[in-house]
């Protein structure tokens, strides 16, 4: 894609993504026209200044239900799409995503460990759970100055194994908390609010500033020598990336749960329109991975309140499969 | 910046004094010295395992040492990493290319030393990407897949990408173990005029009959330590001999002279 190209395919991703979070906010049990979506929009960004109709009542729903709703989503699923892309250039292997390094089964093994216990800090215990599966992966795997990306994938993944018994473990000793257990592993958008906003927002913002080190991720793919010779310290590089990219997937984690495929998918299917290069990558995954979610939360309440990660997973998959077909 | 004056009277870019390299707890080089100098193509020469690889790394700080090693007459670890990367271009015996970048992107990378923090590629950038491109025959190439090509069009964008690097020395691990012998004498007389305007060029090679031609001087390893040190005129067939532990003929013709080995 040229420059030209790259310029329009942003336009037109823009325009999507409003347009998504226009139906989104549209969407649900109670349908509300597009119209009056726009009208109380504009009204309430001051642009006009009489309303008509029912929108007293719509009033309600949109501000404290579907516009923070819609809006952590998004965020959520920019995080994710960014992430995924930053693992896989960071991992060197495109199976990478947010959760390959064990992060999402130490959040939601935090936030089952306070459900089970009745401790009234599951956010907090989800975060921690991520960020110490994290600190756990990465001493497994350093060794002497440099980090071996085949190394750090395994670790996780026996790490993210260990977890997810320990978890099954908990369901089978407090079988009468399984609803609360499955918001956590199948993720749901159910208890979104204005009060989660600013930490998703953050979160997206630090993701969105990944983009800045797009040169970085490029370097790593041609290797530790070859990127130290070009000036890049590639330890402290992966460190500082990993670690932030961990981060802000342990902050989304605890507030929606675990969501799969986005930043597995996103990536993928956008290096096919945007090129390799994560100059391009990050900004359109950033964008992609909240256009998918919106897309599958819309889905999920348009088919009766079914949890998210469910839709992204049915979804997802089949689109995965049918890209592996036909590389 | 005072570069040392020894010998031939110009100046060293690249020396090693008394340098040992390890990898782990085991002394793969053992107390070499050599030093290139401005205007220089040095070839180090050497049987498979002889250590010469580990000589070009520790020049950029890939491997564990012992002993003095300074580039343009300062310490290599008194650089920070982008101004060691001004300084030094270097390009590695095996690469890594996962990613399915495009041609001119790769090549670009080499001007990530001169590039601040937020600062993007200048047209100057991309015209010295492409004239690097041109000069090492890859001209048209710019927006293939780097994972495409074959082994040896890989080789030359990496060259391209060390020239690009602009810096003041290339070390270069076998650049020409992929190329056919067109391309291998174009990478060479690149090289050349590489090094016409001062700067040198430190290079690992197998090829003796390219490092007849084309190198000033070249060093011959054996078992992790310098042998030789010579201007690759003075090579005889008993050096390489030694050397390579088979029977070498060196011939006389146009002018030149051709290493066989028997």
């Amino acid at each position: 894609m040229d420059r030209k190209g790259y310029i329009f395919f942003i336009t037109v991703s823009l325009f999507l993504v409003f347009f998504s979070m226009c139906l989104s906010l549209a969407v649900g049990e109670v349908r509300i026209p597009l119209p009056e979506v726009a009208r109380m929009l504009l009204y309430k960004i001051g642009l006009t200044s009489s309303m008509t109709g029912a929108f007293g009542v719509y009033d309600t729903i949109l501000l404290f239900v579907r516009l923070p709703r819609t809006l952590m989503v998004f965020f959520v699923g920019s995080v994710l799409g960014v992430t995924g892309a930053v693992y896989q250039g960071l991992l060197l292997n495109p199976l990478a995503e947010s959760y390959t390094l064990g992060v999402a089964s130490g959040a939601a093994l935090g936030a089952t460990i306070a459900i089970a216990f009745n401790v009234n800090l599951v956010r907090p215990f989800a975060f921690l759970g991520g960020i110490l599966t994290l600190l756990g992966v990465w001493s497994l795997s350093h060794r002497s100055r440099s980090v071996d990306p085949t190394r750090l994938i395994l670790s996780g993944v026996v790490v993210g194994s260990i977890l997810q018994a320990l978890m099954m473990l908990l369901q089978t000793l407090f079988p009468e908390k399984l609803g609360a257990f499955f918001f956590w592993i199948m993720g749901s958008f159910g208890s979104a609010s204005w009060k989660w906003l600013p930490g998703c927002l953050i979160a997206s913002c630090i993701a969105l500033l990944f983009t800045l080190l797009h040169r970085e991720l490029d370097l790593i793919s041609l290797g530790e020598g070859k990127a130290e010779t070009l000036g890049m310290s590639i330890v402290r590089m992966r460190w500082v990336l990993l670690c932030t990219a961990s981060l802000i997937t342990s902050v989304v984690v605890s507030y929606c749960g675990v969501i799969g495929f986005v930043g597995l998918i996103v990536p993928h299917l956008l290096r096919m329109l945007v090129g390799h290069s994560h100059s391009r990558l990050l900004f359109a995954s950033w964008m992609g991975g909240g256009l998918m979610l919106l897309w599958a939360d819309m889905a999920a309440r348009a088919i009766g309140s079914l949890p998210v990660g469910v839709l992204t997973a049915l979804v997802g998959g089949p689109i995965f499969c049918l890209f592996l077909w036909r590389s | 910046m005072t570069l040392a004056h020894e010998g031939s009277g110009k100046p060293i870019l690249l020396s090693a004094v008394d340098v040992s390299v390890y990898y782990g707890n085991k002394k793969v080089v053992c107390d070499i010295s050599l030093d290139v100098r401005s205007g220089e193509v040095f070839a180090l020469l050497g049987p498979n395992g002889s250590g010469k690889s580990t000589v070009v790394k520790a020049f950029v700080r890939l491997a564990e040492k012992e002993g003095d090693v300074k580039i343009l007459n300062l310490p290599v670890e008194s650089f920070t990493r982008k101004a060691l990367a001004r300084a030094a271009a270097y390009m590695p015996q095996k690469f890594q290319l996962v990613m399915p970048f495009k041609v001119m992107d790769v090549v670009l990378l080499g001007r990530y030393p001169w590039l601040s923090f937020l600062g993007d590629y200048s047209g100057k950038d991309l015209d010295l990407a492409r004239c690097n491109l041109d000069k090492v025959g890859m001209a048209g190439f710019e927006d293939r897949k780097i994972t495409t090509l074959s082994g040896g069009e890989v080789q030359r964008v990496m060259i391209a990408q060390c020239l690009t690097q602009d810096a003041s020395v290339m070390l270069l691990d076998e650049p020409t173990s992929a190329l056919d012998p067109k391309y291998s004498i174009a990478v060479m007389r690149i090289l050349r005029n590489y090094v016409k305007n001062g700067r040198a060029v430190l290079c690992v090679m197998h090829d003796v009959n390219l490092a007849l031609r084309f190198a000033d001087r070249v060093a011959l390893m054996k078992d992790g330590s310098v042998r030789y040190v010579c201007s690759s005129n003075e090579i005889d067939a008993n050096m390489l001999s030694d050397v390579f532990d088979v029977p070498w003929h060196i011939e006389t013709w146009q002018g030149g002279r051709i290493a066989l080995p028997l």
